[in-house]
């Protein structure tokens, strides 16, 4: 029955329905080539920082995660040391579980991409096409090439933008809790990932204030460039605070909270 | 405003390198591909988290005044998201000309037009030029001749990515204009996953390496081991190896800049990923032997304070203990090294300081009253003290530690009416200081 079905026209009509899944799945065996074509070229190099990260990661694994964040001035959220931390326990050298990690990572944003496209577009040659230029895209091959942790900050950036889209356009509310994991994920690679939280938060309450029919739609979209104008004009008024730190994950925790009012008061 | 007009060239230069041009640049059609786009609304809610991050990031960049990856990142990948509509608009306008088949045509040549633009970027990054690669293989070359398994670092703008063809493990340094950056690199390198035994070579262009040279040749000794135009290849030796060991400590991770005032400029925190924002990071030593943060960051007050610790006979003086990335202050059991070090050190509530978000640490407190009136001697004995008690921290290999008595080596009559350090009391500061270093560090 099952080998029918395999050589019948009924799987090509099964692939069909399941288009998007066939394209993702190509977008996404293309862009892992490309990737690991890209890691073969640079595998004799070493980033820097991935110096810094295998270090971290060391010291995670001689002592646990406690002894690294509470012995150590770590400013470095724990996800990529902890990919590698894991894998170390698994046998696979630093190296390898760092190149496997980024090549997936990066692999894996250009079906992401196509499936937002896909959403924005409403039809399938541009969307595609989308895909492919994320997944032949110079930049983005070559981040995921390099040991770090961009790459999976990045996957989880899109990621949290697609369940936003997702959610805009299915009213399902299972997608704000997977937009809240991906988000959480994009904070837990890179500290910056807070600002994903904070924006996709907005438009998440923007759609939901505002759902789409007619008039409503306008005044939403007015309270999106609205919301957006402000987001700028903040961050060009405490980019001089927030030069001294760097994003605003770094402004936020409360350690520095001194900090902050010393700026805002002046007070020296 | 030249200041933020330079940042804003960095930025572009970023941009449109980053993307190849051809995303800015298909921006421009975009209107007229705007048909693309059936779901307006989800196009409104993408275009809302598209501007809102790109520029909340491009206001931080500027800030930061420097292009760094992170702030790269989404706003590549967005603007990326809403390239192909651009094409299409692009190709629209195109056959805005009248003739037949229009419509195929359109369709193929916005294919073609993607399909070229995604060969380029293939081809840009899986394809090395081949005289580079030439280039890599006289290197390599050179590099068989030695015995032991060699170390390259690598300056930026070498082609560092052809570096597949050396046998060799390599490693990229950002801000080759920084000799601190490259320096923290190599000790890292040496303490951390290299082999101390290990050949380190260090790769650069020749228009480069002379102005950074003498202040890396304070830490290492710098033998040309190879040319290859444009480049020059060194290999590195460390200036203070005992019995195959690297010393950790390496006082020339400050070093006194030549201008007209007495500035201590912070090298260390230029391994950092913001580099540009500490390049203009100083101290400076006022008349009274107050310490002041001179920077772009200044205007966060914060930091001035305790920095300005006075001592009641009206002098200052403060030791700073600065680490990169490292994780000292965590480390440090402040109790422990205050009672080793005695009353003379008093405890401030601003023992830790974060510094522009790099992990950077400060300390900073104040030495005895009297220690300018010590006799030399007793100077060094002390500061030996001080140095052997830092030394028992707990820390990694990786994290280096330099630990550097300011003023401790200044006196009121060092300073002329103007309030600067007098010019031949510099490098008298200076002697005194590496030699003080050294002979701790002989132990």
């Amino acid at each position: 029955m099952k080998s029918s079905f395999l050589l019948s026209g009924e799987r090509f009509r099964y692939l069909i329905k399941y288009s998007a899944f066939l394209h993702a799945g190509v977008l996404f065996c293309f862009a892992l080539l490309l990737r690991i074509l890209r890691m073969i070229q640079v595998w004799n190099l070493e980033d820097r920082d991935f110096f810094y990260y295998a270090s971290l990661a060391e010291r995670w694994y001689a002592g646990g995660l406690t002894y690294l964040y509470h012995t150590g001035n770590v400013d470095v959220p724990p996800l990529f040391p902890g990919i590698l931390t894991l894998l170390r326990h698994c046998g696979v050298p630093f190296e390898w579980s760092g190149a496997v990690c980024n090549i997936l990572c990066g692999a894996l944003l250009a079906p992401v991409s196509y499936m937002i496209a896909r959403l924005l577009f409403g039809r399938t040659l541009p969307a595609f096409l989308t895909g492919l230029f994320i997944a032949a895209q110079y930049y983005l091959i070559r981040i995921s090439a390099m040991l770090l942790r961009d790459s999976s900050y990045l996957l989880f950036f899109a990621a949290g933008v697609w369940c936003i889209c997702l959610y805009d356009t299915t009213r399902r509310q299972y997608w704000k809790y997977l937009f809240a994991l991906a988000s959480l994920f994009a904070m837990l690679a890179r500290l910056e990932g807070i600002e994903l939280l904070a924006l996709g938060t907005a438009a998440l309450f923007f759609s939901d204030l505002f759902p789409p029919s007619g008039k409503r739609e306008k005044l939403f979209f007015l309270h999106t460039i609205s919301a957006c104008i402000l987001t700028i004009g903040a961050a060009l008024l405490i980019q001089e605070y927030l030069a001294g730190y760097g994003s605003l994950w770094q402004a936020l925790p409360t350690g520095r909270l001194r900090n902050i009012v010393h700026f805002l008061t002046g007070a020296g | 405003m030249e200041t933020y007009f330079q940042h804003l060239l960095l930025f572009l230069e970023a941009f449109f390198l980053v993307t190849f041009i051809t995303v800015p640049s298909m921006l421009l059609f975009l209107p007229w591909g705007c048909d693309q786009y059936r779901n307006r609304r989800l196009l409104r809610l993408f275009l809302f988290l598209i501007l809102a991050v790109c520029l909340a990031r491009l206001g931080i960049w500027l800030g930061n005044a420097g292009a760094s990856r992170r702030y790269q990142l989404p706003i590549v990948w967005l603007l990326s998201m809403i390239c192909v509509p651009g094409i299409w608009g692009a190709v629209k306008l195109v056959c805005y000309i009248p003739f037949r088949h229009k419509q195929r045509f359109a369709r193929v040549l916005f294919a073609v037009l993607v399909l070229v633009i995604c060969g380029v970027s293939i081809a840009k990054a899986l394809n090395p030029p081949s005289r580079k690669d030439i280039l890599w293989r006289e290197i390599q070359s050179h590099l068989s001749r030695y015995d032991k398994p060699a170390f390259l670092v690598l300056l930026d703008d070498t082609p560092w990515r052809l570096s597949r063809k050396l046998n060799v493990t390599a490693v990229n340094v950002s801000w080759p204009d920084s000799a601190s950056g490259i320096r923290e690199t190599i000790l890292h390198l040496r303490e951390g996953l290299c082999d101390p035994s290990q050949n380190v070579f260090l790769l650069d262009r020749k228009k480069r390496m002379p102005e950074i040279l003498p202040e890396l040749e304070q830490s290492f000794y710098l033998d040309a081991a190879g040319d290859f135009s444009p480049y020059t290849l060194y290999q590195v030796r460390n200036r203070r190896q005992i019995a195959g060991r690297t010393e950790l400590f390496f006082p020339e991770a400050f070093y006194w800049a030549a201008d007209s005032n007495l500035r201590l400029y912070t090298p260390a925190l230029f391994a950092s990923e913001d580099a540009r924002v500490e390049l203009s990071t100083s101290w400076t030593i006022d008349a009274a032997g107050c310490i002041t943060f001179v920077s772009g960051m200044t205007q966060s007050r914060s930091w001035q304070a305790p920095l300005r610790a006075q001592l009641p006979d009206g002098t200052m003086g403060a030791f700073v203990y600065c680490s990169w990335k490292a994780a000292v202050p965590g480390e440090i059991n402040r109790e422990e090294f205050f009672a080793s070090l005695g009353d003379a050190f008093p405890t401030q509530d601003d023992f830790q300081l974060d510094f522009a978000g790099t992990s950077a640490r400060f300390l900073v407190f104040s030495p005895p009253d009297n220690y300018l009136r010590l006799p030399m001697t007793e100077r060094l004995s002390f500061l030996a003290e001080a140095n052997r008690t830092a030394r028992q921290f707990p820390m990694s290999t990786r994290e280096n530690i330099v630990h550097l008595p300011l003023y401790a080596f200044l006196t009121p009559g060092d300073y002329d009416e103007s309030g600067k350090v007098r010019p031949e009391k510099r490098m008298a500061v200076l002697r005194e200081m590496l030699f003080g270093f050294f002979l701790f560090h002989s132990d």
